[in-house]
């Protein structure tokens, strides 16, 4: 098992998709700082606007996600679309130590994203916007925190989706759900079918934006909400990483 | 224990068709073991099977007597080429066999190096898969399937598509293997010509089943020019035969008695028998090549 996860760990510090991936999340993050570097010259929103700020707006993009569950697509369908798998099979002692050993991985890259995107916010802010304040970084590393899980939700779909196929096209699908919030429109359109009202407050994707540039929270029902987005996404790692362990066991290498 | 690898039954089902049907093969150390059939005989199947690559649906794989399935420490060692050799593409040569021997648990300082100097590539570790010819791609996947001082090596259409010279440098380095690190190889090919030169023994396999398992002699023995007598008294012709120096030779039925020797013996042959006093019905000469044998085989 631990030789398992360090072979992921080696793929990972020795393949270009992770640079990759760390290299757009930059671009991606030093880009957002840019385009708000007017705040940092407006005497009346800069008392309003803080560092933290930016970490929230990243996020809120949903692009940091995008860009992590992309990498961990590339990632575990590399394993198969190279072959490479073929070349480790005898040392595969189970198929669930595999999959747990991609998660421990997934969980290293997370937190290297995220950790990435803070960095770069804060660092980017210092130099860029050299007037505006810090902000409450606790609340923030809170928010980044439950982003995180919900982000794992996503990562459990795709890993699911790319072991149970063999075919990166189902993460792609997921990687667009969330970029284009398709999930909320789906259920919004259930929610018409059934003429209830009872899913919205279980939603992934729009947790991530309900804290938007103050960072903090606008309604009483927001702190309901997080809640139910953490025991939703909760649910759905438990649910997609158990079936991705069946799955494998169950299915032949390819 | 006399057999290193050992399968019974090994039936693999997708849905309705058997893609490997009862397979049973037993192989002993040392040996290189030529699996021949055509394309979708159920060569890789039954490979895959092997390896872990894919569950049977019933039937053992044995590998020192143990099955592979229920104790990993007997799956480590095998080591597999399983059809086209598998890498991480935007890693070099040298990161991809580090990453397996992480795997592996492997540490030794300079292991990495033997491996690619055994498979030939000692100046080519630090060069990209994306780089790498056909030939390379194959030696680099041997160098992978090696990695664990492995007894057991498989070998899935190891020559495929490549030329002469690269067929010759894998089939060299085969036998290098097999004589050097004395480890038992199970490779399958369609090209039998070039299994002939490096097998000892053979299983054919057709449409999912072992149709006939059999040595090299066994098979030289088929392949050999053959001179076939036709007399009414194959007995009395039996000692004329071997005073005559052909010893090698057998009575197929009361009027046929087939010699295993070239065909510019048949007038020697046939001089000692018309002196020995045994009638000559007919004298003929046939050979079959390996790759007729195999046809003959497969549409029976």
């Amino acid at each position: 098992m631990f030789n398992m996860i360090k072979y992921q760990l080696y793929k990972l510090f020795h393949s270009i998709s992770t640079y990759i991936t760390l290299a757009v999340l930059i671009v991606f993050e030093i880009s957002v700082i840019v385009m708000n570097s007017e705040y940092a010259n407006d005497p009346e929103m800069i008392s309003e606007f803080t560092a933290v700020n930016l970490v929230a707006m990243c996020i809120e993009t949903l692009m940091v996600p995008a860009i992590f569950v992309s990498w961990l697509a590339i990632f575990t369908y590399g394993e198969f679309s190279h072959g490479a798998v073929r070349t480790i099979a005898p040392f595969i002692r189970s198929k669930t130590a595999y999959y747990v050993s991609i998660v421990v991985t997934a969980i290293l890259m997370i937190t290297i994203i995220f950790g990435t995107s803070i960095i770069t916010c804060l660092v980017g802010a210092r130099i860029l916007m050299p007037k505006i304040a810090m902000g409450d970084v606790g609340f923030m590393f809170c928010h980044v925190g439950i982003s995180c899980i919900i982000t794992f939700a996503y990562a459990a779909m795709v890993m699911f989706a790319v072991n149970a196929t063999c075919s990166i096209l189902p993460a792609v699908g997921i990687i667009v759900m969330i970029l284009t919030g398709a999930e909320t429109v789906l259920l919004n359109l259930i929610e018409q079918a059934l003429g209830k009202e009872e899913f919205s407050m279980y939603y992934l994707s729009p947790y991530m934006s309900i804290f938007g540039l103050t960072f903090e929270l606008k309604y009483p029902e927001d702190e309901m909400h997080i809640v139910y987005s953490i025991v939703t996404a909760a649910v759905l790692i438990i649910v997609f990483s158990i079936s991705s362990c069946i799955v494998l066991n169950k299915r032949d290498l390819k | 224990m006399e057999y290193i690898l050992e399968t019974s039954g090994l039936t693999k089902r997708y849905f309705k068709h058997a893609a490997a049907d009862n397979i049973s093969i037993k192989i002993r150390q040392g040996e290189i073991y030529g699996f021949i059939g055509k394309n979708g005989a159920g060569k890789t199947t039954t490979m895959r099977m092997i390896c872990g690559l894919s569950c049977p649906t019933s039937g053992e794989v044995k590998i020192f007597g143990k099955n592979p399935a229920k104790d990993a420490d007997i799956s480590r060692r095998v080591g597999c080429l399983i059809e086209a050799p598998g890498f991480h593409n935007n890693m070099t040569a040298y990161e991809n066999l580090k990453a397996k021997c992480v795997l592996a648990g492997i540490k030794k300082k300079g292991y990495i190096e033997d491996l690619l100097e055994i498979v030939g590539l000692e100046n080519a570790g630090k060069k990209t898969i994306k780089n790498f010819s056909l030939g390379m791609k194959q030696r680099l996947g041997i160098a992978l399937a090696l990695v664990g001082d492995p007894d057991i090596l498989l070998l899935d259409e190891p020559i495929n598509g490549l030329d002469p010279q690269g067929i010759a440098e894998i089939r060299a380095l085969i036998l290098k293997l097999n004589k050097e690190r004395n480890i038992t190889i199970l490779i399958s090919s369609h090209i039998l010509e070039e299994l002939v030169k490096l097998a000892t023994c053979y299983g054919i396999i057709h449409n999912g089943k072992m149709i006939r398992e059999f040595t090299h002699d066994e098979l030289m023995k088929e392949c050999t020019e053959c001179i076939t007598l036709l007399t009414d008294t194959p007995e009395a012709a039996a000692p004329v035969i071997e005073g005559a120096g052909c010893a090698d030779y057998k009575v197929i039925d009361s009027t046929t008695v087939e010699i295993y020797r070239e065909s510019e013996a048949i007038p020697e042959i046939t001089r000692a028998l018309v002196n020995g006093g045994i009638s000559v019905m007919g004298i003929t000469s046939k050979k079959e090549s390996v790759e007729e044998f195999f046809f003959r085989l497969t549409s029976e």
